[in-house]
């Protein structure tokens, strides 16, 4: 299972990048979120895959015996989560005003503030 | 201490000239021409005790930890080059104060000249290669003001930067050669290398530095091929030119040569390269001098021919040659300041300087004539001049070279012949004759712009008839210091009827006749247009906007202005590095196990795998807004199950909720926009290339690392720690809150950020909608 | 609390209580900005005091929670963390009093009182974290804390390059979080310190290699180095200049800042052939395709902009040689570039207040109108180019000798070939703007600079104040070199820093 997990990792990541790649700048929002996805797997699968034993002390015992889920990552990945949500709402809102001021959908037609002028 | 004061009084003038201006806007600059005449007696005092054999050297902590002290030093050779600048200094203030008095922008004047004036004090008189070097820059920046004076003029400001970019180009080789010297000797100071010259000739690296270091010299003193930013850099007002042009900055170059001398003089390198591009830059500068006629072009080329035969002199090496370079450099100053100054005053009162138009001004000018006369009969080396001395000696040393003495003495005739038909010329021609109809009428210059030429002009004659009691004693311990050997310098005006004397005489006769045929000469030249052989300028000329082409189509090509070029790039950049360290790293990749795992499947782990997997394809390929959306829910809640199967409940309700959010603030904010762009398939897969690369290799990376023992020693204190400690039984909870508290502070502040963002892109704006 | 401790936190908080104090002094402008003026002082004050700290103690942690050491979060200040932090520290306060002049909507102004906190906190808890992840919640701060002052005022151009700017920089942190998740599937932590010592015992193995090639990536485009800068020519010239020169010029800082504190404490590279190999040639690329750059351009702005690239590559030189000295050159140009570059920012804008463009065709005749704005801008910019005494000059010689030492004298060659570049394109500059007459249709709003002084006072007087600390740094250089060489040491040395964050 952590090695179909593992390329449905790498596929999350490789589509995330294709639409960000992509013209329309919709594909780009949706790229940015696969790419959160694509994270929040990764962090998730660095640490040794364990099946349903979350970490959590039973209520009668002072330590947990193993095996249990990896906490670590798993917090990481809450903290991840929350940013990625913080940013990926800016992008949305940003997004909507590009198009309200450029009335473009297609990225190719935002080259203007870095292309050299003559 | 002493020294010290001084230096920063040479560049005193950079801060008083506004104020003294202020005061007197007339006079200001002839006021500020105290500073270069206190100075100057000054060096008058100590050079009474350098002649007694003293040298003066202090040393002033500055930037230790780069062993950049502030060592000054005074010895035979810096006292003189001392003398030479600040006595021109203070010609050139008065001349420059009476040549500018109309120029509203005259107060700036002379904040630059004094700024150079200081560089040029604090360059002779260091004591350390690096101190040099500052102030080496500092001419090369001062004089970039200067020649780019008039900077409404499209070509001062070219010529400025030409001067500027040669000139630096040029000190860079030569910090790299300062650099280089001072890892391999360990240390920059004169006085230790010139005590121990085997510190820097043991270096491996010693032909090297040598050539570092003469490029700066070379493109400094305006060596071919680098000559050709100083006739362009005659855009400059005249006091610049005869101060800088020809009596102090070019000369920087010599007196570098001359610095290093005792160390580098017994090399090969040394004394084949050196009298090469020297003799071969007197030639060169002496044929482009006849064939140009615009006086200022005239003067400098001929400077560049002087230039060439001092360096020679310097690369001959022997006693007498060294001696000749050094009173060389003092006769010419004397005649070639007056010169430029002589022509700056016919340029100022005729408006003109081409010498076919010149003539009859003798009139007219009479006290500039008497200056450019005697200046004139020096240069061609008349009896009893200065000149004649220096040429004297010359012709000495060339006949006394090592290696190849009768070229070196033809050479040094013809540039003789040629200098001796321009003075004529100069001195000559265009003072005689008939009064010519000129742009304007013509008249004397004042006062202040006589002083200079006069004074200079009658030290030419001065130094000529009493050589064996000013010149002598001085010169003598130059060049002791530029040889490093105790010899006896003989200047005598008169040495007799020798084979030299005739030499000189045939010079001259020599030099009539070229004065005879120099207009066929010229327009021969003109028909075979020579003169507009630039040479090393066209590759200057053709360097500059090949490079701004290069730049730009670099740029174009790498700031497209396409966000999807540069994520290529990017992930591109990623993907190749990773492979090559990971090519080039201890142990191999375990290609065989990468696929082997112990972990079994359940059903509804696979089939939330594939309904990810199909919603993933979806999103890509599908069209519809709407499929969009649900694959995209599809795939946020199929990542939650996963973190639910595998014992990540919180995170699983987190990604639950972030999820539903996200996805009804892109249904409420972005429904409304247009249609997906069509993309051909060509270029879908195109742009699949480098996406796939770069899930593979992060896909490589994930299995990979599940080869690999992590170690556990932070989740084993998490669990031992969570509920004794930090009194929470749900450890990632825990973990969030008390072991790693401060990223959700910064989490939290990055949610709050972002909601001022969202309200800030929402509600404030400055701009008008486009459209609606 | 201990003294230590105390001020290592106040370093961290007090911006954070700057913005939920102008928070709620929302809609009070002027209230805000005293608030403002008060905390951009303190902040500078604390972190000066943190540096004489430092220099006493070299060292000083901060175990957040008191956990075991490396198993918390811990906050480390070295001279290296001390000296960026006051160095940001005093050029946000410059760059927060340059700003006063430059808004007029209510509005703008209240959402940048706030937000200007927020990044300076996201900027000093990146210098001070010793921890991987935490130091990606801190760039996140700082990211999105960018974005907002980016699109302050909303003008479309804005909007376009804050949105390559965001797009590029997700990416960037998407490397970084799989960067830090290789860390700990390889070491089992996320403490620098603990992750070094379990790095090393792995040796030189490949999937360590390929484990720092994500932080070199992710790093790599906070840092604008070739082939990783393009968000930097694409945003910088579209925000408001007090903005853009505040957070572009710390933001690629931070960049090299963590290559160096990554490269030395958790991986160092100086023994790794491989990966020395691959910073010369970023270095190399970055410096002549910046500088390039720069050259191609004919916006006053934007020239500048390309040639931050080009200075990167310089630091990244020093980082790529290595050694002690070569690294103390790094930090040394790193501290010069921020002075001398943002000083010719602020002069940009001001010459843009009075002439009302950045367009070098339709700039000219400063030298004329306003001679001591020009000399100003003439010490910056041979002080950019490194034309000696001045700042850039002592950097480009350490870099030198530091790269003739260790024998790298082909990336030398390139940088002293670059300056001569360098020094083209700034002659551009001051050819166009300076000396060039004032082209036919274009005016200036003043006439005099006494009378750009009162219009624009707190402006003036930051350009002011910056060219003296430039002409300070220049002719005194001795002390900022030593402190230099004093944290180069402790982090090629790493040793004394992984023990004082372990408590070994």
């Amino acid at each position: 299972m952590d090695v179909l997990l593992s390329i449905l990792t790498g596929l999350l990541y490789a589509a995330g990048l294709y639409l960000l790649l992509h013209k329309g700048m919709m594909k780009m929002i949706i790229g940015i979120m696969m790419l959160g996805y694509a994270s929040n797997l990764f962090l998730f699968l660095v640490a040794k895959l364990t099946r349903g034993v979350p970490a959590l002390i039973p209520s009668a015992a002072d330590t947990i015996e193993v095996p249990f889920a990896d906490p670590v990552p798993q917090a990481l990945i809450l903290t991840a989560i929350v940013i990625g949500f913080g940013i990926q709402a800016f992008a949305i809102v940003l997004l909507k005003r590009v198009y309200l001021s450029t009335r473009t959908a297609n990225m190719d037609d935002l080259n203007t503030t870095d292309k050299l002028d003559d | 201490m002493e020294i010290l004061l001084a230096v920063l009084l040479s560049f005193s003038g950079a801060i008083l000239s506004p104020l003294v201006h202020g005061l007197t806007r007339k006079r200001g600059g002839a006021l500020l021409s105290v500073i270069p005449f206190l100075l100057f007696a000054w060096a008058s005092v100590k050079m009474w005790h350098v002649v007694d054999g003293a040298t003066f050297q202090e040393t002033i902590p500055w930037i230790q930890s780069l062993g950049l002290d502030l060592v000054f030093r005074i010895d035979g050779l810096s006292i003189f080059f001392l003398m030479l600048i600040t006595g021109f200094g203070v010609l050139i203030h008065i001349y420059a104060n009476a040549y500018l008095s109309h120029d509203t922008n005259k107060p700036r004047f002379f904040v630059f000249l004094s700024l150079f004036m200081g560089s040029m004090v604090g360059l002779v008189l260091s004591g350390s290669l690096l101190l040099l070097f500052v102030f080496w820059e500092l001419t090369s920046l001062s004089s970039y003001m200067l020649i780019g004076y008039y900077h409404e003029r499209e070509k001062s400001r070219d010529s400025a930067l030409q001067a500027m970019l040669v000139t630096v180009l040029g000190g860079l080789f030569m910090l790299a050669g300062i650099v280089l010297l001072g890892a391999d000797a360990g240390t920059l100071r004169i006085d230790e290398l010139l005590a121990n010259p085997q510190l820097v000739l043991n270096s491996p690296n010693i032909n090297i530095i040598l050539v570092l270091l003469l490029m700066g010299a070379f493109t400094k003193s305006a060596q071919f091929p680098f000559h050709f930013w100083l006739p362009n850099a005659m855009e400059a007002p005249a006091p610049v030119s005869a101060y800088l042009h020809s009596t102090t900055m070019v000369k920087a170059g010599v007196f570098l040569l001359a610095r290093i001398s005792p160390i580098f003089s017994e090399l090969p390198l040394w004394t084949t390269l050196l009298p090469a591009v020297g003799g071969f830059t007197m030639v060169y500068g002496a044929v482009m001098a006849l064939f140009s006629t615009d006086l200022k072009k005239i003067l400098a080329y001929t400077t560049i021919s002087a230039l060439g035969i001092m360096v020679m002199l310097l690369g001959i090496g022997t006693v007498l040659a060294v001696q000749a370079a050094m009173v060389f450099v003092l006769a010419h100053a004397l005649y070639k300041g007056t010169l430029f100054m002589v022509v700056g005053n016919i340029d100022h009162e005729a408006g003109t300087r081409d010498v076919n138009q010149l003539s009859g001004l003798r009139k007219a000018m009479p006290f500039t004539f008497v200056a450019a006369a005697l200046a004139a009969m020096s240069m061609s080396g008349v009896l009893p001049f200065f000149g004649f001395v220096a040429k004297e000696i010359l012709y000495g040393a060339a006949a006394d070279s090592p290696g190849w003495s009768y070229l070196t003495l033809a050479a040094v005739f013809v540039a003789g012949a040629v200098f001796a038909a321009l003075s004529i010329e100069i001195g000559y021609k265009i003072f005689f004759g008939d009064e010519a109809k000129l742009p304007k009428h013509p008249h004397e210059a004042p006062l202040g712009m006589l002083l200079g030429p006069l004074v200079a002009s009658g030290f030419g004659l001065l130094g000529g008839v009493l050589v064996e009691q000013v010149a002598q004693p001085l010169l003598h311990h130059t060049s002791n210091v530029v040889h490093n050997v105790d010899s006896v310098l003989k200047l005598t005006l008169w040495h007799g009827f020798t084979l030299i004397f005739g030499l000189s005489l045939l010079t001259l006769a020599a030099g009539y006749g070229v004065y005879i045929i120099r207009s066929r000469v010229r327009a021969v030249a003109v028909r075979l247009n020579l003169s507009n052989l630039t040479g090393p300028e066209s590759a200057y000329l053709q360097f500059i906007p090949s490079l701004l082409k290069v730049a730009k189509g670099q740029t174009r090509f790498f700031q497209s202005g396409l966000l999807r070029n540069y994520m290529v790039i990017i992930s591109t950049f990623l993907v190749g590095t990773i492979a090559l360290v990971a090519a080039f790293g201890n142990g191999s990749i375990p290609w065989a196990n990468l696929f082997s795992s112990d972990f079994g499947f359940r059903w509804y782990e696979v089939l939330v795998v594939v309904a990810m997997l199909v919603a993933l394809v979806l999103s890509i390929s599908s069209q519809s807004r709407l499929t969009v959306i649900v694959s995209l829910g599809v795939i946020g809640y199929g990542t939650a199950m996963l973190f639910l199967f595998f014992g990540a409940p919180d995170v699983a309700m987190t990604q639950f909720l972030i999820e539903t959010l996200t996805v009804v603030l892109f249904v409420l904010i972005l429904f409304k926009l247009p249609k997906f762009v069509d993309v051909p398939l060509r270029v879908r897969l195109r742009l699949m290339v480098p996406a796939i690369l770069f899930g593979a290799v992060m896909a490589f990376v994930l299995l990979w690392l599940h080869q690999s023992e992590t170690s556990t020693a932070l989740k084993d204190y998490f669990a031992q720690n969570s509920y004794v400690a930090a009194k929470g039984k749900n450890i990632v909870n825990v973990i969030l809150v008390d072991f790693r508290g401060l990223d959700t502070l910064g989490e939290i502040t990055v949610l709050g950020i972002a909601a001022l963002g969202v309200y800030s892109l929402l509600k404030v704006r400055d701009v008008r909608r486009i459209g609606s | 609390m201990e003294y230590n401790q105390l001020i290592l936190s106040s370093v961290l908080l007090l911006p954070l209580i700057a913005a939920i104090l102008n928070l709620f002094l929302w809609g009070n402008s002027r209230a805000q900005r005293w608030v403002g003026n008060l905390f951009v002082v303190l902040h500078l004050v604390v972190s000066a005091l943190v540096l004489k700290q430092t220099v006493a103690h070299s060292m000083i942690v901060l175990n957040v929670g008191d956990w075991l050491h490396g198993y918390g979060i811990m906050l480390a200040v070295d001279a290296l963390s001390a000296g960026m932090i006051a160095m940001a520290s005093l050029l946000a306060l410059l760059a927060w009093f340059y700003s006063y002049e430059w808004f007029t909507s209510e509005s703008v102004k209240a959402l940048f009182n706030v937000v200007y906190f927020f990044l300076l906190m996201g900027l000093t808890g990146a210098f001070m974290a010793a921890d991987l992840f935490n130091l990606y919640v801190w760039f996140e701060v700082l990211l999105v804390s960018s974005f907002v002052l980016f699109t302050l005022g909303g003008k479309k151009a804005q909007l376009e390059g804050t949105l390559k700017y965001v797009a590029i920089n997700v990416f960037s942190s998407t490397i970084f979080l799989a960067g830090i998740g290789v860390i700990y599937g390889l070491t089992g932590t996320v403490n620098m310190a603990a992750a070094g010592i379990a790095l090393d015992s792995l040796g030189q193995s490949s999937l360590a290699n390929v484990a720092a090639v994500f932080f070199l990536v992710s790093f790599g485009i906070k840092a604008a180095v070739f082939p990783l800068f393009f968000w930097l020519p694409a945003t910088y010239h579209t925000a408001p200049i007090g903005i853009s020169s505040l957070v572009v010029a710390l933001m690629t800082k931070v960049g090299v800042y963590v290559l160096i504190r990554f490269f030395t404490i958790v991986f160092p590279i100086s023994e790794n052939e491989v990966f020395r190999v691959v910073f010369m040639l970023i270095a190399a690329f970055t410096m002549v395709v910046g500088v390039f750059g720069a050259a191609a351009q004919s916006d006053f702005r934007k020239i500048l902009s390309f040639h931050i690239v080009s200075q990167i590559g310089y630091m990244i030189m020093g980082l790529a040689i290595g050694t002690p000295l070569a690294i103390a050159g790094a930090l040394f140009f790193l501290l010069h570039n921020v002075l001398v570059k943002t000083n010719l920012f602020f002069i940009s804008g001001l010459v843009n207040r009075v002439a009302g463009s950045y367009s070098l065709k339709q700039l000219g005749g400063v030298l004329t109108q306003f001679p001591l704005l020009a000399l100003v801008f003439a010490i910056s910019a041979f002080a950019l180019t490194g034309v000696p005494p001045l700042t850039g000059f002592w950097g480009k010689f350490i870099l030198a000798k530091a790269g003739f030492m260790a024998g790298d004298w082909e990336i030398v060659t390139v940088s002293l070939a670059v300056s001569l570049i360098t020094l083209f394109s700034m002659t551009k500059i001051w050819n166009q703007v300076f000396w060039k007459p004032l082209p036919q249709g274009s005016s200036f709003s003043v006439s005099t600079f006494s009378q750009m002084a009162k219009s624009y006072p707190s402006m003036v007087l930051v350009v002011l104040c910056l060219t003296v600390i430039i002409l300070g740094v220049s002719f005194f250089p001795n002390q900022f070199i030593e402190y230099a060489e004093r944290a180069a040491q402790y982090v090629v040395n790493r040793t004394d820093y992984i023990n004082a964050v372990l408590n070994r």
